[in-house]
């Protein structure tokens, strides 16, 4: 019976413990799988089962950095979701991408939203590379080492990202009322 | 592509900000810890299951097999059993006739009629313990020193 009650205890503080590690980093857990997946309530699943995995090896003290550790998860919860509804995330990426209340009120609004439909348009290695290394600021290697893979490939996954992102510009995606003079600005040094 | 980048980094912040956290998401985490340990256990239960069986099958299997015998069962089949090899006398084989040589002494007999071996029959020899072999009468054994001597 003693022993019953220590685990419970124990179960009970390793659950307190975790519910503050839980706060300290679900927000921008979530943000960020909603960036690589686009709906806010698969991001919220991707976030449980990533938290859920965490819990596993936290309790078990072998995360140091929860933060890292989180992120990872996040990003391969995404990753292999996306994976599995590349198809569904193509047709919503066609859709307007304004389900989140954006309303455009002025040129960088229309340029951002027109971002972030080709973002959402790519495919999802150059997807999570783009968003882990402009959104969560990682460099090169740490993305890298989030998305299991070499520098090189983030490098060229990147890079491939920001191009189709800029022939999207270009091409006029960025300027729903045909002015020419922004997307043309786009491309330079605006 | 440094404009396209600013794009890029402004694009992902303003979409992150519009997303917060719905409350109850930390019971969605929950149930699905919940779930792993109810998984992890189902997983554990079988694999028990056939350990505890096999731990309780196995002397039954043993116990099965026919009892493994014992030293007195040796001991009655050495007294009941003959002696395995001759103490006084064998037959030999010396170039093709069929002597007899006496394992007391060594002496080998003379051999036995004018055939060769296998052409004849076998003399009938008595061999009583502690007693010299007796021969027939009509070929008297004519001792050689040892087995190697000439007929």
């Amino acid at each position: 019976v003693g022993t019953n009650v220590l685990a419970m205890v124990r179960m009970g503080v390793d659950e307190g413990s975790f519910a503050a590690v839980f706060n300290a980093h679900h927000r921008q857990a979530v943000r960020l799988a909603y960036l690589l997946v686009s709906d806010p309530d698969q991001a919220e699943d991707v976030v449980s089962e990533a938290f859920a995995k965490v819990y596993v090896r936290w309790k078990k003290g072998e995360v140091r950095d929860v933060g890292a550790y989180v992120r990872r998860a996040v990003a391969n919860e995404a990753n292999s979701r996306l994976r599995r509804r590349y198809l569904e995330r193509r047709v919503a990426g066609e859709r307007s991408g304004d389900d989140r209340g954006v309303r455009l009120v002025d040129e960088d609004a229309a340029d951002r939203d027109a971002v972030w439909r080709g973002i959402q348009g790519l495919p999802a290695k150059q997807r999570a590379a783009v968003v882990l290394r402009y959104y969560e600021d990682l460099s090169e290697a740490e993305t890298a080492d989030v998305l299991g893979c070499s520098v090189g490939t983030v490098k060229s996954n990147t890079s491939r990202g920001l191009a189709k992102l800029q022939e999207l510009l270009v091409a006029g995606g960025a300027d729903p009322g045909g002015n020419a003079g922004a997307t043309t600005s786009l491309g330079g040094g605006r | 592509m440094d404009r396209v980048e600013q794009l890029v980094r402004d694009s992902l912040r303003a979409r992150a900000e519009d997303v917060e956290p719905t409350p109850h998401l930390y019971r969605g985490v929950q149930e699905r810890i919940a779930r792993r340990r109810r998984r992890t256990l189902a997983a554990w239960v079988p694999a028990g299951a056939v350990a505890l069986g096999v731990a309780v099958a196995i002397p039954l299997v043993l116990d099965a097999r026919p009892p493994a015998p014992s030293i007195e069962d040796y001991a009655e089949q050495q007294l009941t059993a003959g002696p395995a090899s001759p103490t006084h006398a064998v037959l030999v084989d010396r170039d093709e006739y069929l002597s007899l040589l006496d394992l007391r002494d060594g002496t080998v007999s003379e051999p036995y009629g004018g055939s060769p071996l296998g052409t004849n029959e076998l003399p009938m020899v008595d061999v009583a313990p502690s007693s010299a072999p007796r021969y027939p009468s009509s070929t008297p054994p004519r001792s050689v020193s040892g087995p190697t001597g000439s007929r």
